[in-house]
């Protein structure tokens, strides 16, 4: 692959944004009630849990990284490369397309989902999501920097949609926090595991990570965007817990979309719809981020195919998959699925690859 | 290819015609080309110039007598005492074909010779310096400028005299060879910027060039953008409050207007008097343009949406009303809602139009005529004729009329777009557009510029104005070549070190 013109460099606050956009998302309009199925009101703590343990996945992710820096590019199809061969290399490969792709497809999919519900019961998902394709097409064919772009507005839209939280504050209970650790270690850790899907998207770092320029101020900021994250999900969590009541809490599907439906304003009933729609502006960040990185995988595979060609394969291929998914319970199967896999992903195989790197540096004979 | 039919032999004005025997031939027949032998005691010659182009009266009072006089005998005594300066004495017939066009005179010892003096004597004509029109102020200076090229120059020059000021010029236009010049302070306007200018400026492949707005379009990063990408300006005192800040101004010869360049979206939604008032008010007026461009831009299709989507987002009350309001009308909310735009359209095309005297009566009997009576008649609700004029005059709240009519036309695809999916379609058309906007470079420049890429020290200037004395930086996006506008050290001495304290 070539070297990465400066001029399509982003800078470290990219660090910043990213894996932010990529994080947040739809996630947190179930977040609330998925967490705190095993763990009642002590799900703060295992919210508080897996941020913390993805500050440490972020450090095994920037170790590797910059392990990777003096022997070519950093980002993960150039480590599958030089570790596993390139046989090898090429299946890890296409198991992160297969991860990336189904990342992407069970955002969009879940998103349309909610639509459906709260604002167009007809809604087609094929016409929507060709609609939207168009939007992130004309995106990224512009490249990285316009994608950092609409990362960095969609974290300035949902600022608003936090800030809706300040209308919890004259209904809460803060008696329903009580009792705290009323629950064992293991409740609280199947909380933990459930709420990986809310947490995943950081490890996109390991994509784009070539083309952010000073390296060294982008590894703070990429701590500080994880801490945010963490930040506005125990603000999410802790606040459903003082809202609801922990049955009710449980029994709702969107809980923040319940909230929503609360606030009111002198020329607006309720506010539901419009957080709806202003949540899809973090669906353009994390589609566009997807299919820019299979783009590039795609070059990076195979020299020859163009990205901008590439582009729209993969984007008629998310269409593709997108309407294959029929109905709410095949959403939350896919959900599942990617839930498990990224667990697997940024808890077992990041570690794991961290140590092949060490094993072949240690078999090769080099000198720390 | 067979759809590329060859066209016609192209007569192409730049080459110059062989000899000047032939110029002469051209012209002679023009009735107000000037070409006469004098014969005088001593100095036989030819004159040539254009009567209609030249000024007649500074001829006969101070090139004839000089020419006439015994004193001179060749034609370069002739170039001597001459009490003209810029006389250029050439054989090149590109030159004397050029110069003979815009007005200056020919002085030839032999008629079919090229060898010729060239005499300056243009005459200037055009109005005065007047008072803006479209930027217009409350306070702050009121001159504008004007169609004379030479007369800007002065207005922008006058404001900063010092000798970095510098002026390129060129032509532009295979057939009116217009003179468009570029101004910048050396030194400070970033030289890759100015290239690229220059670069883009000669390799225009036109034939007439008439204002500045037309180099715009034709000049800019991405032609098919609707939104203007170089300001434009008729007020000489913004054009060099930009120099100074580091960036590039195009004047065109013929056109009262200059171009700022590169310019950032914001620059389109400061009026300059913001820089006259104090900077709380000024933020609050800036923040009041944001807030009228958002309604201007987004009401009508939020009525369409919200009326025909998603009603239950009104609270009982307002609904009463709404509901009283649109029981007579019996079609739906877009039908409605593009009858008032186009109507609304059409009155503002038409006071453009028409003659300023008949434009303001014809504004004011359609606006109030067609306003009452289309409420009366039940054709639409009185609500959304509020809704509509008020977005109406908000979208020229904006300062800079290219992009009143840009934000008149944005209007169009959220209306379709509301009235398609309803709240859904406007976030998709608006998600549209604000990715257009991220990949808008304004000569190469990212156009949303403070806010993406974030630059704090340029959101001082952007959506709030905060204290001149603490805007220390010039704009971080023009990489001019001196980034600091004033000596932060300097600055800081001055104050002194500690603030007393209270009664000290």
């Amino acid at each position: 692959m070539k070297k990465i013109n400066e001029t399509h460099t982003v800078g470290p606050l990219a660090a910043f944004f990213i894996p932010q956009a990529m994080q947040i998302g739809v996630g947190f309009l179930s977040f609330a009630s998925v967490v705190t199925k095993a763990s009642g009101q002590d799900a703060w703590i295992a919210v508080l849990i897996s941020g913390l343990s993805t500050l440490l996945v972020m450090w095994f992710i920037l170790r590797l990284l910059e392990n990777e820096r003096k022997y070519g590019t950093p980002d993960l199809f150039s480590v599958h490369y030089r570790i596993f061969g390139k046989r090898i290399g090429a299946i890890l490969n296409f198991l992160s397309f297969l991860y990336v792709i189904g990342f992407s497809v069970a955002y969009l999919r879940s998103i349309i989902e909610i639509l459906q519900v709260e604002i167009f019961n007809q809604l087609s998902t094929l016409s929507f999501s060709i609609l939207f394709c168009l939007i992130v097409w004309y995106i990224v064919i512009g490249g990285i920097r316009n994608i950092l772009g609409v990362c960095l507005l969609s974290f300035i839209y949902l600022v608003p949609v936090f800030s809706t939280a300040i209308f919890v504050v004259p209904h809460a209970h803060f008696s329903n926090l009580l009792p705290i650790f009323d629950h064992g270690l293991q409740d609280i850790l199947s909380s933990s595991f459930v709420s990986t899907f809310a947490y995943l998207g950081f490890e996109f770092l390991l994509f784009v990570y070539p083309f952010i320029k000073s390296p060294k101020d982008a590894k703070k900021w990429a701590y500080f965007g994880l801490l945010t994250t963490m930040y506005t999900y125990l603000m999410i969590v802790l606040l459903s817990i003082l809202f609801f009541g922990q049955g009710e809490l449980q029994n709702t599907i969107w809980p923040a979309l319940t909230f929503w439906k609360s606030v009111r304003f002198p020329f607006l009933e309720h506010i539901d719809i419009i957080c709806v729609i202003i949540l899809l502006w973090n669906l353009v960040p994390v589609i566009s981020l997807c299919s820019w990185v299979l783009a590039r995988g795609i070059k990076f595979t195979f020299p020859n195919v163009k990205m901008k060609y590439s582009l729209i394969g993969i984007l008629i291929l998310t269409i593709v998959l997108t309407v294959l998914i029929q109905n709410g319970e095949q959403v939350k199967q896919v959900g599942a699925l990617i839930n498990n896999s990224g667990f697997i992903f940024i808890y077992l195989y990041i570690p794991l690859l961290l140590f092949c790197q060490w094993l072949k540096k240690i078999l090769s004979g080099e000198s720390a | 290819m067979f759809w590329k039919k060859k066209r016609l032999d192209q007569v192409d004005p730049d080459t110059p015609v062989k000899t000047i025997a032939d110029l002469i031939n051209q012209l002679k027949s023009n009735p107000d080309f000037t070409h006469f032998k004098h014969k005088g005691e001593t100095f036989t010659c030819w004159v040539s110039f254009i009567q209609t182009m030249v000024d007649v009266d500074y001829i006969h009072r101070d090139i004839f007598p000089v020419l006439y006089s015994n004193r001179v005998h060749n034609i370069a005594d002739a170039q001597a005492t001459l009490p003209v300066e810029k006389i250029i004495r050439t054989k090149d017939m590109a030159v004397i074909q050029s110069k003979l066009l815009e007005g200056f005179i020919i002085i030839q010892e032999n008629e079919n010779r090229p060898d010729c003096l060239v005499i300056p004597s243009i005459k200037a004509q055009g109005r005065q310096v007047d008072q803006p029109e479209i930027e217009t102020s409350i306070i702050g200076p009121r001159e504008s400028f004007i169609e004379s090229i030479d007369a800007n120059i002065n207005l922008v020059r006058k404001r900063i005299p010092i000798p970095q000021f510098s002026v390129e010029e060129m032509r532009v236009g295979k057939m009116s060879r217009t003179r468009v010049c570029i101004l910048y302070v050396e030194g400070i306007a970033n030289k890759e910027n100015l290239n690229t200018i220059k670069q883009r400026i000669t390799d225009l492949e036109i034939v007439n060039l008439i204002d500045a707005t037309n180099l715009a379009l034709l000049i800019a990063d991405n032609s098919n953008s609707i939104f203007p990408q170089f300001l434009d300006t008729e007020r000489p005192d913004r054009v060099a409050g930009a120099m100074c800040e580091g960036k590039i101004a195009v004047v065109v010869d013929g056109s009262p207007t200059a171009l700022i360049l590169p310019s950032t979206i914001v620059e389109f939604f400061a009026a300059y008097d913001d820089y006259f008032l104090a900077w709380p008010i000024a933020s609050s007026y800036r923040l009041l343009r944001l807030f009228a461009i958002a309604f201007s831009a987004a009401s009508s299709a939020l009525y369409v949406a919200v009326l025909t989507y998603h009603y239950q987002l009104v609270p009982k009350d307002l609904m009463g009303t709404l509901i009283v309001s649109r029981s007579s009308v019996p079609y739906d909310p877009i039908i409605e809602v593009l009858l008032l735009e186009i109507m609304i359209e059409l009155l503002r095309e038409a006071g453009a139009r028409l003659p300023t005297k008949v434009g303001q009566t014809i504004g004011i009997v359609g606006g109030i005529v067609i306003g009452t009576a289309s409420v009366q008649a039940g054709v639409t609700s009185n609500i959304l004729l509020i809704i509509i004029a008020m977005s109406a005059l908000a979208a020229f709240i904006t300062p800079n009329y290219r992009m009143a009519t840009t934000i008149r036309f944005i209007r169009f695809p959220f209306i379709i777009s509301a009235q398609i999916l309803g709240l859904l379609g406007v976030a998709l058309c608006f998600m549209a557009f604000v990715c257009h906007l991220i990949k808008l470079t304004s000569l190469g420049r990212p156009f949303i510029e403070p806010i993406y890429p974030v630059r704090v020290t340029d959101l001082k200037d952007a959506y709030i104005r905060l204290p001149l004395n603490q805007q220390t930086m010039r704009p971080l996006f023009l990489r001019s070549g001196d980034a600091h506008r004033s000596n932060q050290k300097r600055l800081l001495a001055k104050k002194g070190k500690h603030s007393p304290d209270i009664d000290e």
